[in-house]
């Protein structure tokens, strides 16, 4: 898990260098795969994250663990709906989207928003933090979701609200024989999880 | 030469070659002797006889016999010289016994092998007992039993190798019958499906063979799908410590591990536990050891930690002892386990791991007979 140590400081104020909170860390579980530098002002913290932990696998989720370990407050920035229930800022191909989940046990919540999207680049302090991460920025709604990920662990995914059927997003599992062209372009046969 | 061979010629011919044979004393003098006389274009002799031609009819008889026996003196007489020249010298492949002896190049014993032969002797000497276990395995033992079911993200740690076809029969423990009390080595009769990634595998061969107390130590190669580098190659070598009986803590643990690494690294050798994660151990832990390049004040080696990781460690997780019937509330246990090369690359100051796999024998020299 690459973070980047200005981003990390958005959530908790850690006076101490990477060297410091990789050497702190390191004796709590989380060993410290490499420190990298970028430019003059930026530090990435690479850490391993063990299999027990997926909560740290977000910036977010490293800041919790290094809010505990240095005895500081974390600071959650939590950002309400506000803009999506704007109609003024609404397109006019927007309609009301059915979500229906078939098997709730697995995935018991599911949310959504319709937003009127212009597809071009992200902004570049995004990039640059989406790179600092380890990932390549593809576009602006590819990259807002991986923004997202990386910052609070809570992995996202749009469609093209012209290409869905019915206007409805199913959630279930595969069926046997079903194949899915993934975003690597690779088409993939499924099989039934036979429940 | 005369013009035709006569009685005077042949007699000089002939005392000329036999005083000269017995001075011949290699095999080049007596082939000239044999050109020089019997050659099929200038030998003297062989001139003799194509000049019979020209002499008259009734001469010509009584000179060619006497130029025949002269030609056969002559190559009986080389015959007879080069026997002996050959009787006399040592037969092809003979030893002169007087030569000094010529040294062997003497092979030693390979790095890794040193290593694991002390590993053995260091928990022999603890009373530890040592065996090997199957490199081919089936699921069950290599995962499941471990705390790691079908879908486990753990899995994805270690990348298996699969077998094409599953092998059914191999059953270890069999031949430790007296311990199983008469019974079939219950679940030991699976078919193998993978290459073991893990010597860990062998703990629960073990456990569901003997009861507690276990103190045993398995070393042996493992499998990974890893490409080749620095520190990587898809077959390597573990060793693998387990203890459980009554009242095992994390301190026998620890006191366990300094006692090795004091062992093989030398007495100044410290250790440390950091917390981690495997399936299998709750508490879990990586050890590390005072870097053996700087003593621990930092330097390129520990990359300025003054650290260096050699293990993995924990406490047997009670899921692991319930999976081969031991009472989890009644025993607990530790469990260790590293790599063979890591080792040896700490011990020796060896950067590249396929180094060892490369027998070149610049390399495996440099290691004490």
């Amino acid at each position: 898990m690459k973070v980047l140590l200005s981003w990390l400081r958005e959530f908790v104020d850690v006076r101490e260098d990477a060297d410091e909170i990789a050497r702190v860390m390191s004796l709590r579980g989380f060993a410290v795969e490499g420190i990298e530098r970028i430019g003059t002002e930026h530090t990435v913290i690479d850490f391993e994250v063990t299999g027990n932990r997926p909560d740290c696998m977000s910036v977010l989720g490293m800041a919790r663990e290094i809010a505990t370990a240095f005895q500081l407050p974390l600071k959650m920035r939590l950002a309400g709906p506000a803009s999506m229930a704007d109609s003024s800022k609404r397109g006019p191909a927007t309609q009301p989207i059915t979500i229906t989940l078939e098997n709730p046990d697995l995935c018991p919540y599911y949310a959504g928003g319709v937003l009127d999207v212009t597809v071009g680049p992200s902004p570049d302090w995004m990039q640059a933090r989406l790179k600092a991460g380890g990932v390549r920025p593809i576009s602006n709604i590819v990259d807002v979701t991986n923004y997202v990920l990386l910052e609070l662990g809570q992995p996202m995914h749009a469609f093209d609200a012209a290409k869905l059927t019915n206007n409805e997003i199913r959630v279930r599992t595969a069926r046997d024989g079903e194949r899915l062209k993934t975003l690597d372009g690779q088409d993939r046969a499924l099989t039934g999880v036979g429940r | 030469m005369p013009d035709t061979p006569d009685r005077s010629a042949l007699e000089a011919l002939r005392a000329d070659f036999r005083a000269r044979v017995a001075s011949a004393r290699t095999d080049a003098e007596l082939k000239a002797l044999h050109d020089e006389f019997l050659s099929r274009k200038s030998g003297s002799v062989t001139g003799l006889l194509k000049q019979l031609g020209s002499l008259p009819a009734e001469s010509r008889r009584e000179v060619g016999a006497l130029v025949n026996e002269l030609k056969t003196e002559i190559e009986s007489a080389l015959d007879v010289a080069r026997t002996a020249l050959t009787a006399s010298r040592p037969p092809a492949g003979a030893v002169d016994v007087t030569l000094p002896g010529r040294e062997l190049p003497l092979g030693r014993i390979h790095p890794l092998m040193r290593v694991r032969r002390e590993v053995e002797d260091i928990f022999t000497r603890m009373g530890y007992e040592i065996l090997e276990g199957p490199e081919v395995e089936d699921d069950f033992h290599n995962f499941e039993a471990l705390n790691m079911p079908p879908d486990h993200p753990a899995r994805d740690m270690q990348d298996t190798l699969y077998l094409e076809r599953p092998i059914i029969g191999g059953i270890w423990g069999a031949h430790r019958r007296d311990a199983l009390d008469g019974k079939p080595p219950d679940a030991q009769v699976r078919a193998a499906t993978l290459l073991r990634t893990h010597t860990s595998a062998m703990q629960i061969r073990y456990m569901q063979t003997f009861k507690p107390p276990v103190r045993i130590i398995v070393p042996g190669r493992v499998y990974r799908r890893d490409n080749l580098d620095l520190t990587h190659t898809p077959m390597f070598q573990q060793f693998e410590g387990l203890v459980v009986d009554e009242g095992i803590t994390l301190a026998d643990l620890k006191g366990t591990l300094e006692a090795m690494v004091q062992a093989l690294f030398g007495s100044n050798a410290k250790v440390r536990l950091r917390p981690s994660f495997f399936p299998y151990t709750e508490p879990s832990a990586e050890v590390d050891i005072s870097c053996q390049g700087c003593g621990g004040r930092g330097c390129a080696i520990c990359k300025h930690t003054g650290w260096l990781e050699i293990l993995g460690s924990g406490m047997v997780h009670p899921a692991v002892l319930e999976a081969v019937g031991y009472d989890s509330e009644r025993v607990t246990g530790f469990a260790f386990g590293t790599g063979i090369e890591r080792i040896a690359m700490l011990k020796y100051g060896v950067d590249d791991i396929r180094l060892f796999y490369e027998n070149d024998l610049r390399f495996l020299e440099q290691f004490p007979a």
